[in-house]
């Protein structure tokens, strides 16, 4: 068998041995609810959501059982462990061949013939397993009863049913997995000669395992949301509702909560505690002068982007709950197609509006390395993450909320553009799609709530004190003269070129650490309108942040770092030169 | 792509007639079948789409997009160039 050779040879695939670490695997289809289990069984929260490929990198928790500690791997769902098609289900393949002390197969109650299928390929590596019978609730409502003594004795694994979500039978779970990992080796499986025979036998053990009691429903339900009519229509409402909920409640969010605590109670008191303190002037203007850092340094990550970003993964995380997102990428697919891309594609989309780093790792879950990088560089080049979302509103909405639309508008084109030259550049074929759409469900009020707070908490450890930290220095660099060095220094490219004035140079220089500060600096210089849309032009081609070309290089190469490094910067520039001429061309034209 | 035809589970009484069947694309929304020939793609058993199955085709999408069919419980799209390889009997009384 290939595989079996496979884990003797030394590839570059092969995870080394380290014995003195124990780790139990989490294993199942895409799907299963792995992460549930996981974060019920050592208490970790990770990010779980209702479609196919929630886990791109497996998360790590530690779990104790009798004396001895485990690591517990939550791995990436995988169909078929013979076949793995993404990069995330290659890393799940990868896990299984570094001989874990012990495997849980999480099986879907309301799929058992896929999961059963999987767990007889788990089995054939010789490890000792334990399966966990999950989504039981969701095979109850449809009157299903699923004999787990009967697959117990078929398997000659313990079988444990669960309500991960509920975490009922996880009493259970844990004192059968004790028993798993202390009794050792298992007994030698058979593996079946052929995938066609596995099939004809799981068939078999289900038609004994599996009883329908009277009223079990067995055919399909009308999901409207798949077909073109009314699907069509509702996805476009649903986008313009989704879209208009997360400028309005960010703007209400900021107007009326953080903005006046800001603003009129914390900012007046810190002034005063820096003027009755702090004598020396330079020390003071670092504090509270132009880029203050006290005050810029909290009024920006908080105050003008926090709100968005609340607001943003409200609506984000109710979409990745309900199940809906597969089913717009399914709407999608054929208008995708044109642009090189899948409907699967949507998911890192909408997660790049969010933060790019997560939208580049969710990539792996895109079958094939041209998506990929399509994605990625859409995501690097026009989609602006919800820190720059909320700079534009803040720099744009009070002006006109046309412009807004505008940068949105332009973004999309780009987007557009970006897919159609790469989709001729990279000449390979576009991947087949071929995807199973979750069931919708009902997002649950306590597990939004979680993953919003997971969220923010993120945006504040990852966003904002990056953000504070590049204030400090702009500050310090300011009050030095440094920054308008550098202003001059550039002066012809700002002025000359993008017709802003040379202090419009500290943006661009910030910029290069965070997406947003490229934004933010402009909002109280004195500009004319079409400066202030030649910055926000500017600032959504511009470098995406440092973090994202540090992680184009972890998951592309350092090569495409560097490549879309120099491209955005040039993309940027170019184009904001453009617009600054023709929108130079038309207020001439119509005063 | 190796469509080798799994001939295993053609009956005896059945005859090798493939003329009488249809491929996936063919079918209209609301018509079952069952599938008869399936491509040589791992993931596709995984997803319910073996011979002998029962399928319900629910919709097609627009501009070439998937096909969309039930199988069981589960809903799965299939891109129309897979489908065209995908060979069903249409269910009697449809």
């Amino acid at each position: 068998m290939l595989k079996r050779f496979r884990r003797r040879c030394h590839g570059p695939n092969r995870i080394p041995h380290m014995p003195s670490q124990k780790t139990i695997l989490l294993m199942g289809l895409p799907n299963v609810g792995k992460s549930v289990v996981f974060s019920k069984l050592t208490g970790m929260d990770v990010m779980v959501s209702n479609y196919a490929g929630t886990t791109v990198e497996f998360a790590e928790g530690k779990l104790k059982l009798g004396d001895d500690q485990f690591i517990l791997k939550d791995v990436p769902g995988v169909y078929n462990i013979e076949a793995a098609r993404d990069e995330a289900e290659k890393v799940a393949v990868r896990m299984l061949q570094s001989k874990p002390s012990a495997v849980i197969c999480v099986l879907d109650a309301t799929n058992l013939e896929s999961s059963l299928h999987l767990l007889t390929q788990v089995l054939e590596y010789d490890l000792p397993v334990l399966a966990v019978l999950n989504k039981q609730d969701l095979a109850q409502k449809r009157n299903t009863d699923i004999n787990h003594d009967y697959l117990q004795s078929v398997f000659q694994i313990p079988i444990t049913p669960t309500v991960a979500t509920t975490g009922e039978g996880f009493q259970a779970l844990l004192k059968k997995l004790f028993d798993v990992v202390t009794a050792g080796k298992p007994r030698r499986h058979i593996p079946d000669k052929q995938d066609y025979d596995r099939w004809q036998n799981i068939e078999n053990i289900i038609a004994k395992a599996v009883r329908m009691r009277p009223g079990a429903d067995s055919g399909q339900k009308q999901d409207i949301l798949i077909k073109p009519w009314p699907g069509i229509p509702i996805a476009i409402a649903l986008m313009a509702v989704m879209f208009a909920t997360v400028i309005g409640l960010g703007m209400g969010l900021r107007q009326f909560v953080l903005l006046p605590f800001f603003r009129d109670l914390l900012f007046p008191q810190l002034e005063n505690l820096v003027n009755a303190f702090i004598e020396q002037p330079l020390l003071r203007n670092i504090l509270i002068g132009e880029y203050g850092f006290l005050i810029k340094g909290i009024e920006w990550p908080f105050s003008l982007v926090l709100p968005y970003v609340i607001s943003f993964y409200m609506v984000l995380s109710i979409l990745e709950d309900s199940g809906y997102l597969p089913r717009l990428g399914i709407l999608l697919d054929g208008v995708f197609a044109k642009i090189g891309l899948n409907g699967s594609c949507v998911i890192p989309l909408l997660l790049g509006y969010g933060c790019g780093i997560p939208a580049i790792m969710a990539t792996r879950t895109l079958p094939s390395r041209k998506l990929r990088i399509i994605i990625a560089q859409m995501v690097c080049f026009a989609v602006p993450c919800v820190s720059q979302t909320g700079a534009f509103i803040s720099l744009l909405a009070e002006r006109s909320i046309a412009a807004v639309i505008g940068i949105f508008l332009v973004s999309l084109a780009a987007m557009v553009l970006i897919g159609l030259v790469l989709d001729k550049v990279l000449k390979r074929p576009l991947p087949h799609t071929l995807v199973e759409l979750p069931q919708l469900l009902w997002p649950k009020p306590r597990t939004l709530f979680k993953k919003v707070l997971m969220r923010v908490r993120r945006f504040i450890v990852d966003g904002a004190v990056p953000m504070i930290i590049a204030v400090f220095f702009a500050s310090l660099l300011y009050e030095l003269g440094v920054l308008k060095a550098a202003g001059e220094f550039l002066s012809p490219v700002i002025s000359g070129w993008l017709n802003m004035p040379s202090e419009a140079a500290v943006p661009l220089i910030l910029g290069i650490v965070r997406r947003e500060l490229t934004v933010l600096p402009l909002i109280d210089m004195d500009l004319t309108s079409v400066q202030f849309f030649t910055g926000a032009i500017v600032a959504l081609f511009y470098v995406p942040c440092i973090a994202m070309i540090a992680s184009l290089a972890k998951e592309f190469s350092i090569k495409v770092a560097a490549a879309t490094l120099f491209a955005t910067t040039f993309a940027a520039l170019f184009l904001g030169g453009i617009v600054a001429r023709v929108g130079h061309y038309l207020v001439m034209l119509f005063s | 792509m190796n469509t080798k035809l799994d001939t295993r589970t053609v009956t005896q009484n059945e005859s090798l007639d493939f003329a009488s069947y249809i491929n996936l694309n063919e079918l209209t929304p609301g018509q079952q079948c069952t599938v008869m020939k399936v491509p040589d793609i791992a993931i596709l058993p995984s997803l319910g789409l073996r011979i002998g199955k029962t399928l319900n085709m629910i919709t097609r999408s627009i501009i070439g997009g998937p096909i969309i069919v039930g199988i069981d419980h589960r809903t799965v799209a299939i891109d129309q160039n897979i489908a065209s390889e995908i060979l069903v009997k249409r269910l009697s009384g449809c």
